[in-house]
Parts: structure tokens; C-alpha cells; sequence
């Protein structure tokens, strides 16, 4: 696979050499239009929709899945928790009226099951992605369309799990988005498709930022297991999140993938647990990923309060420089080419993140509806695989190659699922050791 | 202007019948009774019908050409013309009796089935039944395209029974426990043959002498025992049963022998068990199961050197012929010891059944090893005790999936095995 995403990554390097100080220089000229994204899937009989892991999250997949357009349904909910479970059918009813019935939600870890067993056509997954192989595995035998938040494994064995399912899925001609936003905003489309016609050349380097606050945390409480303090906390343990390079930081790593339209051959990281109060996991991390063609992408991401945050993406190229978002700059800094907004969406910065979540959806239900599949597996298991290629490497403190990951058979997680102790390794990682 | 009317219509009804003609040419020369026709290999029609490509509730009926012809639209005709000439020119100018047709199936390339036909029928890499190691093997496929055939693993597929392929973790358990449980090694009293006895177990082997005249020379073969047998299943399986190792972790409760970890496939090949040689083996295996036996034994056992394994074919052999009375050759599979009668130093199985590993390297500088004998799958007639080949380490693990690849298991190699060797008598622990 790496093979032949590389030669790709000649080919496409060659090709944009080749037109990037034609088509570069005439970008200034071309048209500023962006074609708009639908903004509504098209009608069509029916399609019932369940969904698996009912938290903030999964509750907000459901919701987005409803508004994406006409005659679409919530039959089934699954979650571990009841608790869980039940404030997501309350919000539901809250937000867009809709009563799941009892005997359509199920709790427990076999609720996945029920769920797509629920006489479901999409499956909705949104639990802690440690489950996802698993999940995605069983949605796909049962022939679903799915879609999955990001990210969808913690472990090498889990992205490879989820690479078959998806080859899988595609020879059943099912489809699949999965939660990397960018992907389905409008701003990031254009540009990206700027980029891919040489706007800045050809890709030489490239930064990217996932700084921030703590996330949150749930101290254990005296009655829960420790499994359930476990789960009720998941993105502070590795098990369960992959560590937040993997759980957040991949929504950059995704977006350097794409525009370089490679994987890394490699990566060495740092990292460290400087104020993280519960978990396992670090709360810094800065690697060094190296893509064909000696392409250095620095990324670097931070859970820590008090500190500067910044969340965005740079990639810097032969002819120019990018923010990939919406604007492009020539090497002196002057900008070359900036996405067209419209007076309203001028005012809400936030306008095409916001409705990235519902069009997600509604590309998922439009490619249903008229029967052209879409599936995003391969390219969300390979940036998941990039994430944990960092975190493997931050932790280790050695550097860690592509094909090392692909094949590596690291698997985290106990391997009983019951509301009790939990049998691993649950110190912090200390490179070099 | 009439005339060029006529003209056209002539043309086209004569491409009508070209055409029509050029069909029924195409589908006569496709079925399987024309291939049967002129085609010497009545084995092969055989083995077909008894497979799973040949109308079972597996499989759908897949004929001569839908395997050993590309799919059409894939260079299929081109293919046709060239398979036709060759065999037009065989069949008239060719003995096929002299061909040897367990070569040409032993060809990892295997010219002469298109992986595409294979794809065509069988689209999906992974279909929904699939099982995890199917997966495993496939994903193994899939990294390695361009250098693997779907028959490396699928092996008999479209002729014979087929080998279920895939990882076989079950494969190791503890031998079954017999009654006689031996309590100590055997105890050597003079050069003469005795039966080995594996303390803890129910499992003995016999040693043969090969006496030598010695002389002042450097290359002078001193005397020795060699294993009456090859290494047979029993005999391996209580090696792997005391040092298997777990995954990839070490097992050092022997005497800091790392055992095998567990085989990818099924070594046995579906032969079976028992007295049975032990096979697919690597050479590194082979030695550290000398290693085991030594430990186990108090006696200092090892591989054959070439020269003494060559010293004693030629013994066995001096006024024997080579012929199927001693000798496995029969293509299909390995055959216990009992199969063939005892030679002139009362060995078993030297020539045939499986090529024997010896301690040399091949040539100097080589990493591959001598191999002594052939097997089952040789010719008869290239059998002697100068043959030599190489193992083909590389070769022989093309189909392992595992990362790294195994170095205890040939996935790709079914006729390799040992026999033990002690030297007389300098050498007792």
C-alpha cells in the first residue's frame, strides 16, 4: 500500500512540478468560485439509522444524521451505560422530538449487536474508539452503512481490522464516512483542490497544531469498577483513545495526508505527562513525520491550560505557502488566492466547521440515496495508523517506520469486557526504557 | 453501382460467417474434451475431476481454459495462439513421456495459471465468511501482489484434494501420553545399533552404526550412528510440545533453548502424524531440535555432515538399486518409515520420501544449507548419493503472512526433513 501511495506521490509530484509554474502563476486568475456542497441529502424511500455509543458525541452524530435531509429515522440506541443511553433519548426528544422505543435500546458491551440487528440501514458510531474494530467489523459482515467518528482504532491490530473491513465494505458496495471534518468543508475543498492543481508548487514542508486546554476528566467514584471508571474517563487512557495525538491530533495528521497525498515513511517523536491528573497518557507531544521525497511535516500537539493554544495546519511548497484552509500565499507572503465568503459567513468564523458535522451526513445519505458509493476507511485507518505512529515513537523513543506500524501486532485493551478490574500495564510510558 | 451493392453484401455476409465461424472455432477449441484430445496428461483430467473446481456444491464448474487461459478481454486470445503453437509444436514434435509433470507443478510461478482467471471468478479479497486467518493471509497477499500467486497458497485447488490453507495454532499440543513412560536415555554399550529412549515420554527411536575405514587422511569419515529414520512427527512433536514458544516470546526452561513458535499452516500437509517424517521445518529448527535431543539425552546429537551422509547412501546402496522397494517417489506425499524396506545398512528413506538437511553450507559464503536424498516429489532417476541441492530459504517462506516471517517454519517447502547423527565415540556428554 505504502508502495503504491508512493509512487503516487512521484507521479503527482512530477505532475505538479511540471504545470505548478504555469497553473501557479494563471491562479491568481482563475475563477473564485467554489463548487457549493449540497445542502440537503435528496429524498428517497425511508433509511433507518442506529446508533452505537450515546454520549455528547454520538448524541450530536444522531442529530446531524437527522437534519441531513428528508425522511431519515433514529430507531436504535446502544450504549454500555444506561445512564448514557437514556440522556441521549431525552435529548433526542429535547432537540428533534423523536421517541426511540424501549425495546430498541439496548445496554451493555453486546449492545452493538442489538443495535445492528435492529432492522437498521446505517450504523452510527460514536463510542470510545478502542471499540471501533470490533464494531465496524460486525456492521459490515451485517452489510451497513456506516459512519464512524474519528479515530477508529487505538492499535496497529485495529487499523488493519479496520483496512480489511473497509476493502470489505467496498466490495459490498457499502458506504462509509467517517468524522475528519475537513473533508466536508467547502473552505478546505477548494483549497485543497488549489493545491492539487499547483498552486504552491510542490509540497516541500509542512507544520501542524493541535495545542490546547485539557479536555476533561471523571474521577472514579466508590461504586464503579474499575472498567467503569475506566470507560466513563476513556480520553485518559491509551486503551481506550490511543492518547489525544491519536484522538484529536489526527484531524491535522488527516488533512497533511491528504494534501501531500501520501503516508509518512516515518516519524520520531517526543512527549511527556506534565499536569494530566487521571489516565495513562501524556498530554504533549511533538514528532517529526518524514513523507517520500524527504517532505518533513513538524506537528505538535498539547493538552495543557495556561498555554498558548493554536489549532491549525501549514504546509509550505516550491511556489508559495498554504494555511489549507482557505488562503494561499505566494513565498514573499502576499495573498495569492483566498476562499470567496459570502458577507454571512464572513461574520461566523465558524461557519464551515459547524455545518461540516450535518454534511457529513448528508454526503453519506446522498451517496446512498443515488447509489454511488463513498468510503473513507482507507484514508481515516491511514491517518489513525500516522497518529499512533507518533505516539508509538514519543513513547518509545526510538523512530518508527510505516511498514513497522502496518504490520506491528501491538493491541491494547484487556482482553475480558466485564464491569470489573482491568489486567494491563497501566503506567506511563517512559522512552528508552 | 450494382455491382458494389453486391459487393457489400457479399463482404458482409462472408463476415457474418467469418464470425460465426471464428465463434464455434473458439467455443469447440475451449472445451475441456478438445484440451483432453491431444493433451498426454490423463493425470491431470483425473486429479481435476476430483477437485472442487469441477462441478461441487463449493465451487462452479470451471473448465481447462477458464484457469489456464487469462480472462477474455485480458489478453485471452493472444494467450490462446500461444498456448496452441506450444502445444501444437509438443504434440508433434515432443516425447511427453519425458516430461516431468511434478516439476512443472512445483513452479512457484506457475506459468501456466493465470492469477487473473482466479481473480475473475473470485472477485473479493475479503468476503464476509472469510475466517481471521484467511484475513491474515489475504492482507499478506495484498502487501505482496506482485510477487505471490493465489495457487501458492490455494494449493490443489483446481487439481486434487485441496489443501486447506492458513495459520493452524492448534497444531501443537502435548503428544499423546503412552502407557511406558522411558526413564532415562539409552546407554550406549558398544558400537552397535540401539534404540534411543526420550526420557519422560513414550517415544523411542533407532540409531544405526555406520562403521567407516578409517585412514590418515584429513577428510576421513569417522564412524558413526545415524538416526534409522527420518525425525519423525512423534518425535518433533515432544521438541515443540516442551520448548514451543508462546507468540514470539522466548521459552528458556530447556537448558536456554528457545523454542518454535507455533506454524503458520499445517505442517503435516494433511498426511498426518505419527511415525511419519516431520516436514517443512527450517534449517535453524532442525539444529536447535539437536540441541533439545542432546539436552534431553545426554549424548551429543546433531546434523549429518554431507560427507557422512553421502558415505552412508553409498553404503546402503552398494549393492541395492534405488527403486521403489526403498524408495518414495511417488509425487504425492511423504510415507512413514514402514512404506519401504530397509536398506543394506538398514536405514529407511535415504533416497526419497524427504530431502535430508546436513550441516554444511551449500558453497562457501552461501547462506543456504545442503539438502541430501530428494523426496518424494524427485525423479527417481537423479537419485544418488553425490546429488546435492540447496534449501532456498527466501523461496520457502514466500506465503508466510507474519511480520517478521517465521524462522522455525517453511510455509512454502513440504518435502524437507532430518535425520540425527552421534558421532562414535569420542563425542558422549
Amino acid at each position: 500500500m505504502n508502495k503504491h501511495n508512493r509512487r503516487d506521490f512521484i507521479n503527482k509530484g512530477l505532475l505538479a512540478t511540471g504545470f505548478s509554474l504555469a497553473a501557479g502563476a494563471l491562479s491568481c486568475r482563475q475563477s473564485n468560485r467554489a463548487t457549493p456542497l449540497p445542502s440537503s441529502a435528496p429524498d428517497g424511500p425511508v433509511l433507518k439509522a442506529g446508533l452505537i455509543g450515546c454520549g455528547a458525541r454520538g448524541t450530536g452524530a444522531a442529530i446531524n444524521f437527522l437534519d441531513a435531509g428528508p425522511s431519515l429515522e433514529l430507531v436504535a440506541l446502544g450504549d454500555v451505560f444506561e445512564d448514557k443511553l437514556q440522556n441521549c433519548r431525552t435529548n433526542l426528544k429535547k432537540e428533534r422530538g423523536i421517541e426511540i422505543d424501549s425495546e430498541k435500546c439496548f445496554v451493555g458491551f453486546d449492545a452493538y449487536e442489538k443495535v445492528i440487528d435492529a432492522g437498521v440501514d446505517i450504523v452510527l458510531m460514536a463510542t470510545p474508539p478502542f471499540f471501533r474494530p470490533q464494531h465496524f467489523e460486525a456492521a459490515v459482515k451485517a452489510g451497513k452503512h456506516i459512519f464512524m467518528e474519528k479515530p477508529i482504532a487505538v492499535d496497529p491490530a485495529g487499523v488493519r481490522s479496520i483496512l480489511i473491513n473497509g476493502i470489505r465494505s467496498q466490495e459490498m458496495g457499502l458506504s462509509v464516512v467517517t468524522g475528519t471534518i475537513k473533508r466536508h468543508q467547502e473552505d478546505y475543498l477548494a483549497t485543497y483542490q488549489k493545491i492539487q492543481q499547483g498552486a504552491i508548487g510542490e509540497i516541500t514542508a509542512g507544520n501542524c497544531y493541535y495545542n490546547q486546554g485539557k479536555l476533561w476528566h471523571v474521577n472514579p467514584h466508590a461504586e464503579w469498577s474499575e472498567m467503569e471508571a475506566m470507560l466513563r474517563n476513556w480520553v485518559n487512557w491509551c486503551w481506550l483513545s490511543g492518547d489525544h495525538i491519536v484522538e484529536q491530533h489526527i484531524h491535522n495528521l488527516d488533512l497533511m495526508n491528504w494534501y501531500i497525498g501520501a503516508t509518512p515513511e516515518k516519524a520520531t517523536g517526543f512527549g511527556s505527562r506534565q499536569r494530566r491528573t487521571t489516565g495513562d497518557q501524556y498530554d504533549n507531544f511533538s514528532v517529526d513525520y518524514v513523507y517520500p521525497n524527504r517532505v518533513h511535516v513538524h506537528s505538535m500537539c498539547r493538552q495543557i491550560n495556561g498555554c498558548d493554544t493554536n489549532v491549525s495546519d501549514h504546509l509550505r511548497g516550491t511556489n508559495g505557502y498554504t494555511n489549507c484552509e482557505n488562503t494561499i500565499f505566494n513565498p514573499q507572503g502576499e495573498v495569492r488566492w483566498k476562499y470567496p465568503l459570502t458577507e454571512a459567513q464572513e461574520k461566523d468564523r465558524w461557519h464551515f466547521f459547524w455545518r461540516a458535522f450535518t454534511q457529513e451526513h448528508i454526503d453519506l445519505v446522498s451517496a446512498i440515496r443515488n447509489k454511488k458509493p463513498i468510503n473513507e476507511t482507507k484514508h481515516i485507518a491511514e491517518a489513525t495508523l500516522t497518529a499512533i505512529m507518533g505516539r508509538v515513537s514519543a513513547y518509545s523513543g526510538k523512530t518508527v517506520s510505516w511498514d513497522e506500524m502496518l504490520n506491528s501486532d501491538l493491541k491494547l485493551g484487556p482482553k475480558h469486557f466485564v464491569m470489573g478490574d482491568i489486567d494491563i500495564d497501566k503506567s506511563v510510558p517512559t522512552p528508552g526504557k | 453501382m450494382k455491382k458494389g451493392v453486391s459487393f457489400l453484401i457479399m463482404l458482409s455476409i462472408l463476415g457474418v460467417l467469418l464470425r460465426f465461424l471464428f465463434i464455434k472455432a473458439d467455443q469447440y477449441t475451449s472445451t475441456d474434451t478438445y484440451c483432453n484430445s491431444c493433451h498426454a496428461h490423463e493425470h491431470a483430467h483425473q486429479s481435476w475431476r476430483g477437485s472442487m473446481h469441477n462441478d461441487t456444491l463449493q465451487c462452479a464448474h470451471a473448465s481447462c481454459v477458464d484457469c489456464h487461459l487469462p480472462p477474455k478481454g485480458q489478453r485471452h486470445y493472444a494467450e490462446k495462439v500461444k498456448a496452441g503453437l506450444r502445444d501444437l509444436y509438443a504434440y508433434h514434435f515432443k516425447d511427453t513421456s519425458e516430461y516431468s509433470w511434478k516439476q512443472r507443478r512445483a513452479d512457484d510461478t506457475h506459468p501456466y495459471t493465470f492469477k487473473t482467471s482466479c481473480i475473475a471468478c473470485h472477485p473479493e479479497l475479503f468476503p464476509a465468511g472469510l475466517s481471521k486467518s484467511g484475513e491474515q493471509a489475504h492482507w499478506h497477499y495484498m502487501q505482496h501482489q506482485d510477487e505471490m500467486h493465489c495457487i501458492r497458497c490455494h494449493t490443489n485447488t483446481g487439481h486434487g484434494k485441496p489443501q486447506k490453507p492458513g495459520s493452524n495454532l492448534t497444531f501443537i499440543t502435548n503428544p499423546e501420553k503412552k502407557d511406558t513412560l522411558y526413564q532415562q536415555a539409552a546407554t550406549i554399550t558398544g558400537f552397535t545399533a540401539f534404540t534411543e529412549t526420550l526420557p519422560g515420554s513414550g517415544i523411542a527411536f533407532d540409531m544405526i552404526a555406520v562403521d567407516s575405514l578409517q585412514d590418515e587422511s584429513p577428510n576421513t569419515i569417522k564412524p558413526f550412528y545415524m538416526g534409522a529414520n527420518e525425525v519423525s512427527w512423534d518425535e518433533y512433536l515432544l521438541f515443540l510440545s516442551e520448548t514451543e514458544a508462546e507468540g514470539r516470546s522466548e521459552n528458556t526452561k530447556l537448558d536456554g533453548i528457545s523454542g518454535a513458535t507455533p506454524p503458520w499452516g499445517n505442517p503435516d500437509q494433511g498426511w498426518g502424524l505419527g511415525q511419519r517424517p516431520a516436514i517443512t521445518m527450517t534449517h535453524h529448527a532442525a539444529t536447535v531440535y539437536c540441541q533439545w535431543l542432546s539436552a534431553k539425552t545426554g549424548k551429543k546429537y546433531r546434523l549429518p555432515t554431507e560427507a557422512e551422509w553421502e558415505y552412508a547412501a553409498t553404503k546402503a546402496f552398494a549393492q541395492l538399486k534405488p527403486d521403489t522397494q526403498y524408495v518414495n517417489t511417488n509425487g504425492t506425499s511423504t510415507l512413514p518409515p514402514q512404506a519401504v524396506e530397509a536398506d543394506g545398512i538398514g536405514a529407511r528413506h535415504l533416497f526419497g520420501n524427504v530431502k535430508e538437511f546436513c550441516s554444511d553450507v551449500y558453497s562457501k559464503g552461501s547462506n543456504e544449507f545442503v539438502i541430501k536424498g530428494g523426496s518424494f516429489k524427485s525423479d527417481p532417476n537423479t537419485l544418488s548419493p553425490s546429488m546435492r541441492e540447496p534449501t532456498q530459504h527466501d523461496n520457502w517462506l514466500k506465503t508466510d503472512p507474519q511480520i517478521p516471517k517465521s524462522i522455525w517454519w517453511y510455509s512454502d517447502c513440504n518435502d524437507v526433513g532430518f535425520r540425527v547423527v552421534l558421532s562414535y565415540p569420542t563425542n558422549v556428554k
